[in-house]
């Protein structure tokens, strides 16, 4: 919301300048930033259109004479709406307008022009351009433009948090500076008029939980016409448009008591008649806005006992609405309902300055003060006059909540003692009723702030008023230790540690995506109801597709070796009820590209399965001491890959990403490697104790075996052989050398295994290795067909 | 000659022949034959002993071990002096190429945020809490105070699974879970990816991440949640960084607070976080005894607090995978 400066001072004395009062408002828990501050500016004065003439040589344009107070000067105007005896802005000569404007003198199709006549835009007060800004006639020429109008436009605009339906008025807005600033708060004279009128209307409500409360008043003989300057100028500083005097009077008590009312259009009422009630079956409306509402059923409307005419809080119809013509009104002034509101306004995806009120709450003991204030207006500005009674159906009189505030509970929450005589007047000025009495005070909340219904409302009040900044800090640790790793997720760092220094970037990518790429997996994915666009409308269900998608990002964008990991959640749906709905953490990566790049040092070596296979190894292997078996599989997202068992649990999967997924996917990536594991079956190992293995100090001994066999061999096979004949006192066991040869023969091959044993009690000799390694070759030869190449 | 003269001569011949250690490596195992092989000069001397009277051979031995010690030592150093600098030696030896360089990887900087955010507060006794990011809503919005029909509920743009299934809009879902299930007090601090149902821009994004703190014992105050959140914020922004707390509103907290830090680039306040006094109506949905219990909590965006601590302008860039953005982080 807008609130002008220059209207608050109606109701408060401010002394601050714009920014300053946005500062305190801020600091009163109503985010406030400074909507229009106008900066000084020299050569900028009010002037007076002395004539307005055709431009000589150009139809479009006029030739003015414009007085600044001292002198006459010849302006050139181009703007449709300058006429002569206006109040202008003039930019003289010398003058220099926001975004560095220079004015020199210009001569325009022949003719001299000394100086602008301004738009808002071209004084930075709003974008209108269309004509040149018109002023109040009281204007005096000659006098600074922002020394005059400045003060009148400065203008805040205010974020206002759903507690706070008081500060949606300018009255709310003042009576928080005057409590702070400890100033009076001067509401708006208002009078009650007996009227001598006998007109009246039927008023019924179907349901008075609906309706609390609702007035009407009906006045005759008014004249719509422009508004006045000030009505108009309090207007465009909150940064509406004055319509006509009518219905800138309904705006204008909106804006100022934060209490919406609707005008009807008296005699455009086929049925002078007021019920007020739920819709039925197929209702529906043409509202202000000219659009035809289709009515769900169970919408407030009011209705003139047969149609409706005007949605209940949201917005008025057009046929009853009021015009130039309109001579006679029906003025309403309720409180609904803020629940029926705010699903009636939900219902129909509209949101109007009337239902944002309405839903948040007003105040329904307002709503008669808000009455007479529009009967007021309109008999003074329209010449109108009330020929009812107040109408004012009120059945159950809604009061203020009583609450009981203890003085320690507010000590214990503040941190601090907060002195009693502040508490009292900043809630009496709040528009609390207080008794004080030795340990508590008694306190009954104001109705215009439904938002306090309890004891740690009133201290938030207190506490608000009082600042934050002048509550003590304190420095203090309380409280009692807890036993325990401080995270769970600890055990997760290591996994970060050691890809990043394999040399993995971490990337974090979008959770959401189509639905295609999320059910590329296999697995079903879950779907948002509510998608922000079919690109983002399921949750992934694996990382991958992300990452290909990032691998290709970056390749597309110069890079070429790629290493990517991502560590995150992905989700699937197996059933429809929440807890079928699975969510697990997982670790993915992906490379492609050079393992080692070619340089004056070494060849080239690409990423491969073995570049992976190598990772996953010294993790789960070499670092965490565990068994990690792969087992050829067919998983959908690669074309080659295996199955990840770490200590017999299948964990993931691994190998060569399809290239199915990246044409799919629609990237330039010729091949590319991927792992994929989940922490779920496995991460209680991981929190497991680690002990202390002594250090073996006896001498190792080697071996060098070369056998030759048949290619289709798998030497991990033959390797998995070796290891399990070799024993207890065995260390390392690997194929260091494969060599092919024709000597050896077609689809032969030559493998060298180096095979290390090591006692942890005793030097061992020939005579302790050689019988183990005679046992190796034996099953060797036997088992693979295989001959020891010596 | 004596022996004392042939020890004399052997050593100042093999001094002259090691002044110049030759390179070549057949060379170098020449000159130790002549002098220390079997059939070197020393041994030869050794040989000579025979020709000696008991009397003198103890003496002799003595000087002949010394001279072997002496001779064995000084080859070893200039060898050893030959080794370390037999690269440098070689004349085209060029040190300019560059090293032979491993891959370097780097941690994406919301992880790295993040792990500060949790440092800090693990420093001064938060433990950490993870949960579901699919919630009902329940544990995201009712338990937490958001009354059904509330504008509160206007506050957060939120994507539904189901009618009554979300993705959490905040970590606090988390809170409801731990309270659910542990007694108090409690010193918590709960990171995790939220999401919120907004347009994509420069500054916001369908998901980001958070890290919300609850901390639940009998007597606690506002002053102390100043007094806990000055201390991250000049643990992450610096000792001197000039910040205020600002009245706001959270349905699960009452009162409720912005914390703003100043910022003298932009002249401007600039929100870094939300808190406030936990609501008792929190309490009451999750049974703790609000008459007894008192407590603060806090949330953070991820996201918020790296982009101003190391001047990112874009959100996007976070979820985007570009090396070129990841590789500025170490």
């Amino acid at each position: 919301m807008i609130v002008s400066q220059h209207w608050l001072k109606d109701y408060v004395d401010i002394d601050a300048t714009v920014s300053d009062l946005a500062d305190m408002l801020s600091l009163l828990g109503l985010e406030a930033e400074v909507h229009t501050e106008i900066q000084p500016m020299s050569h900028v004065v009010i002037g007076k259109v002395k004539s307005a003439e055709k431009h000589p040589n150009a139809d479009k344009l006029k030739l003015c004479q414009v007085f600044d107070g001292k002198k006459t000067h010849q302006v050139v105007c181009g703007a449709p709406n300058i006429d002569a005896g206006q109040t202008i802005v003039f930019a003289k000569e010398g003058a220099v307008l926001p975004g560095n404007f220079k004015l020199k003198k210009v001569t325009i199709r022949g003719v001299e022009s000394n100086g602008m006549i301004c738009s808002e835009r071209e004084l930075n007060l709003s974008d209108e351009h269309e004509g040149i800004l018109v002023l109040d006639d009281t204007f005096q020429a000659g006098d600074s433009f922002s020394d005059v109008i400045g003060p009148i436009r400065a203008s805040i605009e205010l974020d206002i948090t759903p507690n706070r339906p008081d500060a949606f008025s300018h009255i709310g807005v003042a009576r928080d500076i005057a409590v702070k600033t400890n100033k009076v708060l001067a509401l708006p004279k208002v009078l009650s008029i007996e009227s001598d009128g006998e007109k009246t209307i039927p008023i019924t409500m179907e349901s008075n939980d609906d309706c609390p409360r609702y007035i009407g008043g009906i006045m005759e003989g008014i004249t719509v016409s422009p508004s006045p300057q000030w009505l108009v100028d309090r207007l465009h500083a909150a940064g509406q448009r004055s319509i006509n005097n009518l219905v800138d009077i309904s705006n204008f008590v909106l804006l100022e008591l934060g209490h919406p009312t609707h005008i009807f259009d008296y005699d455009k009422l086929k049925n002078k008649e007021i019920l007020i009630r739920r819709s039925k079956k197929n209702e529906s409306i043409v509202t202000l806005d000219e659009e035809k509402r289709e009515l769900s059923e169970g919408q407030l409307l009011i209705t003139d006992g047969k149609i409706p005419i005007a949605i209940a809080g949201i917005m008025g119809g057009l046929e009853s609405a009021v015009s130039e013509k309109t001579t006679s009104v029906l003025i309403e002034s309720a409180y609904f309902n803020a629940v029926v509101i705010r699903k009636g306004a939900k219902s129909l995806s509209m949101q109007t300055e009337s239902s944002k009120r309405f839903e948040r709450g007003v105040d329904p003991n307002g709503a008669d003060f808000t009455f007479w204030r529009v009967v007021n207006l309109i008999q003074d500005l329209t010449g109108g006059k009330l020929v009812s009674p107040i109408m004012d159906i009120y059945p159950k009189v809604i009061k203020g909540k009583k609450i009981t505030l203890r003085k320690s509970e507010l000590s214990l929450i503040a941190g601090c003692k907060i002195d009693n005589k502040f508490v009292e007047n900043t809630l009496s000025n709040l528009g609390f009723k207080v008794q004080s009495s030795e340990n508590e005070w008694n306190c009954t909340a104001p109705t215009f702030r439904p938002d306090i219904e309890r004891e740690i409302d009133i201290i938030e009040e207190i506490i608000r008023v009082y600042g934050y900044d002048n509550i003590p800090s304190d420095n203090n640790i309380y409280g009692s230790y807890r036993i325990g790793n401080p995270d769970p997720e600890t055990y997760l760092k290591q996994f970060r540690k050691l890809m990043i220094g394999f040399g993995y970037r971490q990337v974090y990518n979008n959770s959401l995506q189509n639905e295609t790429i999320s059910q590329m997996s296999g697995k079903t994915s879950i779907p948002m109801m509510n998608p922000l666009s079919t690109e983002m409308a399921f949750l992934r269900t694996s990382l991958l597709p992300g990452l290909i998608q990032n691998a290709d990002f970056n390749q597309k964008n110069g890079t070429t070796d790629i290493r990517l990991f991502e560590l995150g959640n992905v989700h699937a749906k197996h059933g429809d009820s929440l807890g079928e709905l699975e969510e697990s953490l997982i670790l993915s990566c992906i490379t492609t590209g050079n393992y080692i790049s070619d340089s004056v040092h070494e060849k080239a070596l690409n990423q491969s399965v073995f570049t992976l296979k190598g990772i996953l190894s010294q993790i789960i292997e070499s670092h965490l001491g565990f068994r990690l078996v792969l087992k050829k599989s067919q998983t959908p997202g690669f074309d080659v890959s295996w199955e990840i068992n770490i200590n017999g649990k299948l964990v993931g999967y691994m190998g060569q990403i399809s290239s199915s997924w990246l044409k799919n996917l629609d990237t330039d990536i010729e091949s590319a490697f991927a792992f994929e594991f989940s922490f779920e079956a496995w991460k209680n190992m991981l929190k497991g104790k680690q002990t202390f293995k002594p250090i073996q100090t006896f001498p190792k001994v080697s071996r060098h075996l070369n056998f030759v066999m048949e290619e289709s061999i798998r030497v991990g096979n033959v390797l998995d052989g070796i290891k399990k004949k070799a024993g207890k006192l065995l260390t390392n066991a690997e194929p260091v050398d494969i060599f092919r040869d024709s000597e050896l023969g077609k689809d032969m091959k030559s493998v060298t295994f180096f095979i290390e044993f090591q006692s942890p009690s005793k030097t061992l000799e020939d005579k302790d290795v050689n019988p183990i390694i005679d046992e190796i070759i034996g099953f060797v030869s036997q088992q693979y067909d295989a001959k020891l190449r010596v | 000659m004596s022996l004392k003269e042939n020890i004399d001569s052997v050593r100042s011949d093999f001094l002259a022949d090691i002044e110049s250690f030759p390179n070549d490596a057949q060379d170098i195992e020449n000159l130790r034959v002549k002098y220390l092989g079997r059939k070197g000069l020393v041994a030869g001397l050794f040989s000579s002993m025979g020709n000696l009277s008991a009397e003198e051979r103890p003496q002799a031995g003595q000087l002949l071990n010394a001279l072997k010690n002496d001779l064995s030592e000084q080859f070893q150093k200039k060898m050893d002096e030959n080794n370390s600098g037999a690269q440098t030696q070689d004349p085209y030896f060029d040190a300019t190429l560059p090293g032979i360089a491993p891959a370097l990887g780097s941690m994406h900087p919301l992880e790295r945020t993040l792990q500060e955010i949790k440092d800090i507060f693990i420093s001064i006794g938060f433990h950490v809490e993870y949960g579901p990011e699919i919630d009902d809503d329940y544990h995201n919005f009712s338990a937490l105070n958001f009354p059904e029909h509330h504008p509160a509920r206007d506050m957060q743009d939120t994507f539904f699974v189901a009618p009554d299934t979300v993705l959490r809009t905040h970590t606090s879902n988390v809170q409801i879970h731990l309270m659910e299930n542990e007694d108090p007090p409690i010193r918590h601090i709960v990171p995790g990816r939220v999401y919120r149902n907004e347009a994509i821009s420069f500054k916001s994004y369908c998901l980001f991440h958070q890290v919300e703190g609850i901390y639940v014992d009998k007597n606690v105050s506002f002053g102390e949640l100043k007094g806990v959140l000055e201390y991250f914020v000049r643990q992450m922004f610096g000792p001197k960084v000039k910040m205020r707390f600002r009245p706001s509103f959270f349905p699960f907290t009452e009162p409720s607070a912005e914390v703003d830090i100043w910022s003298t680039e932009r002249n401007q306040w600039l929100e870094i976080l939300g808190c406030g006094m936990v609501d008792p109506a929190v309490f009451d949905n999750v049974g703790y005894d609000s008459s007894i219990w008192h407590g603060y909590a806090f949330g953070m965006g991820v996201e918020r607090i790296a982009m101003l601590k190391y001047k990112i302008d874009d959100i996007r860039h976070f979820y985007q995978g570009d090396v070129r953005f990841l590789r500025q982080f170490k």
